[in-house]
């Protein structure tokens, strides 16, 4: 993948990410009903889980997509930043692949039950850090520079 | 023709090249051994942030353990019931709760709200509560053997026949653990009937040949007809209305406004 597509792709999931995280923190404030319906029960959202010292866990994600898609534009508006944005990137998206494991363990394990909005955002978020250990990893391999030959 | 550059010439810039090209070397150098302690530090950042996380995550999480809640006795003792029914019959308002007893909110409902309703607007003669169950959360048809949610209320109404449906509601709910796992088998409800102390053949018989079948379909059937979409949800006075995350703040101002002769807010 080219350099520039890698960019791109970065862009186009980081941009779908704030949009699954607006929707989650919207949802999260929004009434809803606590209630199981026919065959399911709503359990994800209106778990304890859900919040981190009161804060909604949605309200991470949102500001943990914000900060990387302020990292991708510095990265670019200022060739400087390359290695710091390029690193915070990796480890911003390292914390949030952890942390979407976390949660995907508790769903499955604790909560017992799945929510698609969560999945969509751990897909996003393991694919983001994926894209972003390559770009870290090429970054690591510009760096070398090979011995002259003796 | 072009003048030849000396050997002392072509040595000095060979030099310079050399020089360059070690410098450059060395800043890569320098910015290689940069990102390696950049990259240590953030993984190491980023590892204690999600400890930090999970920990905080788990500080004192209500895990809607059940345990340690109050007895049948102290919630029902005393209180005048008749049935299904709790409460002065003539009471202006009645409250109908829709519930399945595999449901884990309405076992949270039942076991840490429903006391407290009872003691706001049931002891205090402003409503009689009502329950019927509307059992939907077992994959089986709703006649098949195996239906859990079926089952149990079943269950509850054969207890009702020695006069103990509130105890064992309570029970059913205290023994919840998981929806169509086997909690709810026939074999276990007369266990919890045994545990209860009530007539386990009479019991038994009343379950195994299926005596409230019917009621409990016909509750379901009378649910759907008013519009429950899910439990726990309640009919005050003909206005069903769904358990929401407001929580009790939200239904008892549903019943106050019934009981005030407002329009009940959704």
């Amino acid at each position: 993948m080219s350099s520039t597509r890698l960019a791109l792709a970065s862009l186009g999931l980081t941009v779908l990410g704030i949009a699954v995280a607006v929707y989650m923190v919207y949802i999260h404030y929004q009434e809803s009903a606590l209630i199981c319906g026919v065959g399911d029960c709503a359990k994800v959202q209106t778990s304890t889980y859900a919040e981190v010292a009161g804060i909604p866990i949605a309200w991470f994600g949102l500001i943990m997509y914000l900060a990387l898609l302020g990292l991708w534009i510095g990265k670019r508006a200022i060739p400087a930043m390359t290695d710091l944005a390029t690193v915070g990137t990796f480890g911003i998206t390292l914390a949030g692949t952890l942390y979407v494991a976390y949660l995907t363990y508790l769903e499955i394990w604790v909560i017992e039950a799945i929510c698609q909005w969560c999945v969509t955002f751990a897909i996003i978020t393991t694919l983001l850090f994926l894209l972003s250990a390559l770009q870290l990893w090429r970054l690591f391999i510009a760096t070398s520079v090979p011995d002259e030959p003796s | 023709m072009s003048a030849r550059k000396s050997p002392n010439a072509d040595r000095r810039e060979a030099r310079r090249q050399a020089r360059v090209a070690q410098e450059q070397k060395q800043l890569q150098n320098a910015r290689r051994r940069r990102l390696i302690t950049m990259i240590s530090g953030v993984v190491a950042v980023a590892v204690i942030a999600v400890v930090i996380l999970v920990i905080v995550n788990n500080l004192g999480k209500d895990d809607g353990s059940l345990e340690n809640l109050p007895a049948a006795e102290s919630i029902y003792g005393g209180v005048q019931s008749q049935g299904l029914t709790l409460g002065d019959p003539n009471a202006p308002v009645t409250v109908t709760e829709y519930a399945d007893y595999q449901c884990p909110y309405c076992a949270n409902f039942a076991l840490k709200t429903e006391p407290k309703l009872i003691d706001d607007f049931v002891k205090t003669g402003k409503i009689k509560y009502v329950f019927r169950p509307m059992p939907i959360l077992s994959p089986l048809p709703l006649d098949s053997d195996g239906n859990e949610s079926v089952q149990a209320a079943e269950a509850s109404m054969c207890a009702n026949d020695q006069g103990k449906f509130w105890e064992f509601h309570h029970l059913l709910y205290t023994k919840q653990n998981g929806e169509n796992v086997g909690i709810f088998s026939n074999a276990n409800l007369i266990n919890y009937a045994a545990e209860e102390g009530l007539d386990v053949t009479s019991f038994t018989s009343c379950l195994n040949t299926g005596k409230y079948q019917k009621a409990v379909l016909d509750s379901r059937a009378q649910g759907v007809k008013d519009g429950v979409s899910g439990t726990p949800s309640f009919d005050i006075n003909g206005t069903v209305v769904t358990y929401t995350t407001q929580g009790y703040d939200k239904l008892k101002q549903q019943i106050q406004a019934a009981i005030d002769g407002e329009s009940i807010p959704k």
